[in-house]
C-alpha cells in the first residue's frame, strides 16, 4: 500500500520543477529595428513588462512550459502567439507597422485566445470603455456591448439581459468564480462591482460546455485588472460625483510586485440621494449607498502559481414604487424633495466571495484547480423598520478542476470536472419566506477539442451534468411566514448532456465562424415553489412544481471585414428553446399587485443579430467611429410574441483620441449616441414602448508631466430626455427614468 | 509612523462597522389621518412596531417609516 501511495505521489509531482529565464527583443518585422517601450506580457500567468530603449525584454521565474505570449506596441500591429519556454531560446518577436490603429486585441480568459479566433460570440470590453461616459452603475454601463442591455428597478438595482435572456438564465462569473446571489428575483441585482475591475468578458448564447448548468442566455466574466509588473507598486485615489443624484463615488487601490509575491487591494464607498427626473421631482426612495473591498494574493514559483481573492460587498438600496394606497398613481411615487436618509421599503445585501485558484504547468500541459465559496445574504425591510419581510441566505461552494493538454501542433484537449454545493436558508426573524429551505447540489464533466490548420480552427466539446434539488419542508412553520410558497418538501433530479461545436477562419480581409452550442437550465425553486407577493419585483408570483428543464441550441455565424479604415461585423443567430418557462400576466389582481404566473411553453424561437462597424477615416487617424444595432425577436411555438424583450437598440460613439505634451493634456472627447427602437412586440397584458434618443458627451485629461492626476467629466441624457425603458420595472408605475446628469471624476495617482 | 497609520485605520474600519442604536420617527393611521408619536428607538423601537398602538380600545398598526 504505501508503495502504491509512494508511486502515486511521485507521478503528481514528477513534473519538472525548473524556473525558467527568458529574454528577448522586439523588433520592426520591415526595418529590423527596435520597437521601445512595448509590452510584452504572457495573459495566463497574468504577468507583464514594457521593453526597454533597446526593445528588450527579460522575465524570470517562468514555468517551462507553452504559453501564449502577447505583444502590443503603438502603431503597431498587435501579436499573439504561442512559444515554447522550454527551448531557453532568446525570443526575437517582430511585429508589423501598421498604417491605422484599431483598439487594443483582446484576449479571452477562457480560451486565452484573441477576440477573433474564438469560436463562441464572445464580446470583451475593457472598464475604461465601460464607463468612457460616465455610467451610474456597472449595470448600466453593460449597454454598451452589442447585445447586452440591463433591466432595472430604479437606479441601484440592475440585471444584465444578453440577447433577450436575464435572470437565471444569464451565469455571472468573478475571476473564475461562479456567483449565485439570489439572481432569480428580477429585483435581485448583479453581485459585482467596478471596484478593480480590468474587463468584462460577455459569451452569448448557451455557454453550458464549459460554464455549466443556467447559462442558456450566455455569461457574463468580470475580471479583475491584472497585477503589476515584477518590483514595481502603485496606489491611487480617486473621487467621482454625479449631479442627478448628488451622488459620489470615493475609491482607493494599492498594488505591489515583490518577488514571488503580487497583490492587489481596493475599497470604495457609494452613496447616491434620490434621482431626478426630467421634470425636475425625484424619484421617491431611488436612493442607494454601498462599500465594496477587493483584494487579490498571487504567488509564483517555477511550475506553479495561486491566486487567492477576495471581495466582500454592502450595500442598502431603496425600491422605489412603495404606497399604501389601493390605486395608486404615479404622483405618488414622486416627490418634489431629494432626500438621501434612508426609508423602507429597502433591500440590503451582503456578499462575500472567496476563490483560491492553484495553476500548475507542465511541459505540454496545465491543470487548474479552482475551490470557491459565495455567500449572499439578503434582507428585504417592506413595513417595518426592525422586522425584514424576507432574509434570505445562499452559501454556494464550487470546485473547478481542468486539464489542458497541447496532443499535437495543431490538437489541444480541454477535460475538467466542477460542480457546486448551494445551500439556501431563511433566516428569522422575518414576516414572510418566497423560497423554501433548499439543498442542491451540481455535478458536471467535460471534454473539448481543439483543431487548429492553416488558417481554419475547429472545436467540439461534450459535458454531462447532474443536479439534485431538496427542497424542504416549511409545513411546520407558522402558517403567516409560508403564506407565499407551496410549503411542501420536493426532491427532484435534472440532467443535461450538452454539445459545443463550430469553426472559425481567419484570413488578413475577413473572419468567418460558425457555432452551434446547446445549454439546459432546471427550474429554480422560486419558479417551482413561489405562491405569493414578491413586493420588490411589485407584483404577486405563482409557480408550478411540475415545470420541467429548458434545453437551448443555438446556431451562431458571424462574418467579419477587416479593412485598413473599416472593420465590419455581421452575427445573426437563432436560439431555440424547449420547455422555456416564463412568467405569464394573468390580468388578475392581488390588491394592486398583478398576478404572474409560471408557465412554460413546448418551444421559444430567440432569433436577431448584431450589426457593427467601426470607421477611421484616412485623412484623421485619431477619429473612431463605433456603431452597433442588436435586436432580439422572441416568441413561442404559436407565433405569440414573449413578454420582456428589449427594444432593439443603435447604439453609436464618436471618439476623438488627442496627443499633445502639455502639462494639462486633453486625451480624447467622446459622443455617444443611443436609440431605442419602439418595442411592439410584447406579450399579453404587457404594454408598448414608444423610441426614444438618449445622448451622452465625455471628455478626459490627465495633468502633470506624469499624468499623475486624471480627469473625467461630461454629461450623460444630455438632451434631458423623458424615456421610459421597457425593461425597467418603473414603466409600470408610469415613472421615467432619470435625466440628465453631469459627472466629474478625478483620480490621482500616489505612486 | 506606520503602526499609527495601521492602528488608525483599524479604528476606521472598527468604528464603520459598529452598529448603533437604531431610531426612527413612528406614527398610526387614524380615522382622522396620520397621527405622529414621536421618536422610538432600539427595544422600544421593535415592541411599538410588533404590538401597534392602543388608541380608544382600538389597536392600529404602527409604522416607522416616512411615505
Amino acid at each position: 500500500m504505501r508503495a502504491k501511495i509512494g508511486i502515486l505521489i511521485y507521478i503528481l509531482f514528477s513534473f519538472q520543477l525548473h524556473a525558467q529565464e527568458i529574454e528577448g527583443r522586439i523588433i520592426n518585422t520591415d526595418t529590423k529595428e527596435a520597437i521601445p517601450f512595448a509590452k510584452v506580457g504572457f495573459p495566463d500567468i497574468n504577468i507583464f513588462t514594457s521593453t526597454n530603449e533597446k526593445g528588450e525584454f527579460f522575465f524570470d521565474h517562468l514555468p517551462e512550459t507553452l504559453l501564449k505570449i502577447k505583444v502590443t506596441a503603438f502603431d503597431y500591429k498587435v501579436l499573439v502567439k504561442e512559444v515554447n519556454l522550454s527551448t531557453q531560446e532568446k525570443l526575437i518577436i517582430e511585429l508589423t507597422p501598421l498604417h491605422t490603429v484599431f483598439e487594443e486585441v483582446k484576449v479571452t480568459a477562457a480560451e486565452g485566445r484573441i477576440q477573433r479566433e474564438n469560436i463562441t460570440s464572445v464580446a470583451i470590453a475593457s472598464k475604461e470603455e465601460l464607463f468612457q461616459t460616465g455610467a451610474t452603475t456597472l449595470g448600466e454601463s453593460l449597454n454598451h456591448i452589442p447585445g447586452v442591455q440591463a433591466s432595472s428597478v430604479g437606479m441601484g438595482i440592475s440585471k444584465p439581459i444578453i440577447r433577450g435572456l436575464s435572470g437565471m438564465r444569464v451565469v455571472t462569473y468573478n475571476n473564475g468564480l461562479r456567483i449565485e446571489n439570489q439572481q432569480w428575483g428580477s429585483d435581485h441585482g448583479m453581485a459585482a462591482s467596478e471596484l478593480g475591475l480590468g474587463k468584462v468578458e460577455v459569451v452569448k448564447g448557451p455557454s453550458s460546455l464549459l460554464y455549466g448548468a443556467d447559462a442558456l442566455g450566455g455569461v457574463i466574466h468580470f475580471i479583475d485588472e491584472p497585477y503589476l509588473q515584477k518590483g514595481k507598486s502603485d496606489a491611487y485615489v480617486s473621487t467621482k460625483f454625479e449631479s442627478n443624484s448628488m451622488g459620489t463615488s470615493n475609491e482607493a487601490g494599492f498594488r505591489i510586485h515583490k518577488g514571488k509575491w503580487r497583490a492587489n487591494i481596493h475599497a470604495n464607498y457609494i452613496n447616491h440621494a434620490d434621482f431626478q427626473l426630467p421634470d425636475g421631482q425625484f424619484i421617491k426612495n431611488s436612493r442607494f449607498w454601498g462599500t465594496n473591498f477587493k483584494t487579490s494574493l498571487g504567488y509564483r514559483h517555477k511550475n506553479y502559481q495561486l491566486n487567492i481573492r477576495y471581495q466582500m460587498s454592502h450595500s442598502r438600496l431603496g425600491i422605489p414604487g412603495h404606497s399604501h394606497n389601493e390605486n395608486p398613481e404615479a404622483l405618488d411615487f414622486i416627490s418634489t424633495q431629494r432626500e438621501r436618509k434612508g426609508t423602507l421599503p429597502a433591500q440590503y445585501n451582503l456578499n462575500n466571495f472567496l476563490l483560491i485558484e492553484n495553476t500548475i504547468f507542465f511541459s505540454r500541459s496545465s491543470l487548474l484547480v479552482e475551490l470557491g465559496n459565495t455567500n449572499s445574504d439578503l434582507q428585504e425591510y417592506d413595513e417595518k423598520v426592525t422586522l425584514p419581510f424576507t432574509h434570505l441566505n445562499v452559501n454556494n461552494s464550487t470546485y473547478n478542476i481542468r486539464y489542458s493538454y497541447k496532443l499535437t501542433e495543431n490538437i489541444g484537449l480541454k477535460t475538467g470536472v466542477q460542480g457546486m454545493a448551494k445551500i439556501n436558508r431563511n433566516r428569522f426573524p422575518s414576516s414572510s419566506m418566497l423560497i423554501p429551505d433548499a439543498n442542491s447540489f451540481d455535478n458536471g464533466a467535460y471534454a473539448l477539442v481543439d483543431y487548429e490548420v492553416g488558417d481554419w480552427r475547429l472545436q467540439g466539446g461534450l459535458r454531462y451534468d447532474i443536479r439534485y434539488l431538496s427542497a424542504l419542508s416549511s409545513a411546520d412553520l407558522d402558517s403567516s411566514l409560508i403564506s407565499n410558497i407551496n410549503p411542501n418538501a420536493m426532491n427532484r433530479t435534472f440532467q443535461g448532456i450538452n454539445y459545443s461545436a463550430g469553426f472559425v477562419r481567419n484570413s488578413k480581409l475577413t473572419s468567418i465562424r460558425f457555432n452551434a452550442s446547446s445549454g439546459y437550465r432546471a427550474p429554480h425553486l422560486s419558479e417551482l415553489k413561489a405562491d405569493g407577493f414578491h413586493h420588490g419585483s411589485l407584483r404577486y408570483e405563482r409557480g408550478d412544481e411540475n415545470l420541467k428543464s429548458e434545453h437551448a441550441l443555438q446556431l451562431d455565424l458571424a462574418l467579419e471585414l477587416h479593412f485598413d479604415h473599416l472593420e465590419v461585423v455581421i452575427n445573426p443567430y437563432y436560439n431555440r428553446i424547449s420547455n422555456f418557462i416564463f412568467l405569464n400576466q394573468t390580468g388578475e389582481y392581488e390588491g394592486s399587485f398583478p398576478i404572474f404566473e409560471y408557465d412554460q411553453t413546448d418551444v421559444a424561437h430567440l432569433f436577431g443579430g448584431e450589426i457593427g462597424i467601426h470607421y477611421h477615416p484616412h485623412r484623421i487617424h485619431r477619429l473612431h467611429i463605433n456603431s452597433s444595432f442588436s435586436t432580439t425577436i422572441a416568441e413561442t411555438q404559436n407565433g405569440d410574441p414573449i413578454s420582456l424583450m428589449p427594444q432593439p437598440n443603435w447604439n453609436t460613439s464618436i471618439r476623438f483620441d488627442i496627443k499633445n505634451k502639455h502639462k494639462i493634456s486633453l486625451k480624447n472627447i467622446i459622443l455617444e449616441h443611443v436609440y431605442h427602437l419602439p418595442q411592439n412586440r410584447i406579450g399579453p397584458n404587457e404594454t408598448f414602448s414608444v423610441d426614444y434618443h438618449l445622448l451622452n458627451l465625455a471628455t478626459h485629461l490627465s495633468i502633470g508631466k506624469t499624468e499623475k492626476i486624471s480627469v473625467s467629466t461630461g454629461i450623460r441624457n444630455l438632451l434631458n430626455t423623458n424615456y421610459r425603458g421597457h425593461l425597467s420595472a418603473l414603466k409600470n408605475l408610469g415613472l421615467s427614468q432619470p435625466g440628465i446628469n453631469a459627472f466629474v471624476s478625478l483620480k490621482y495617482k500616489i505612486k | 509612523m506606520k503602526s499609527k497609520l495601521i492602528f488608525s485605520g483599524l479604528l476606521v474600519i472598527g468604528m464603520a462597522f459598529t452598529s448603533c442604536e437604531k431610531c426612527a420617527e413612528c406614527h398610526y393611521d387614524g380615522p382622522n389621518g396620520q397621527v405622529e408619536i414621536g421618536e422610538y428607538c432600539g427595544d422600544d423601537l421593535k415592541d411599538i412596531e410588533t404590538s401597534g398602538k392602543t388608541v380608544g380600545g382600538v389597536n392600529y398598526e404602527v409604522h416607522c417609516h416616512e411615505h
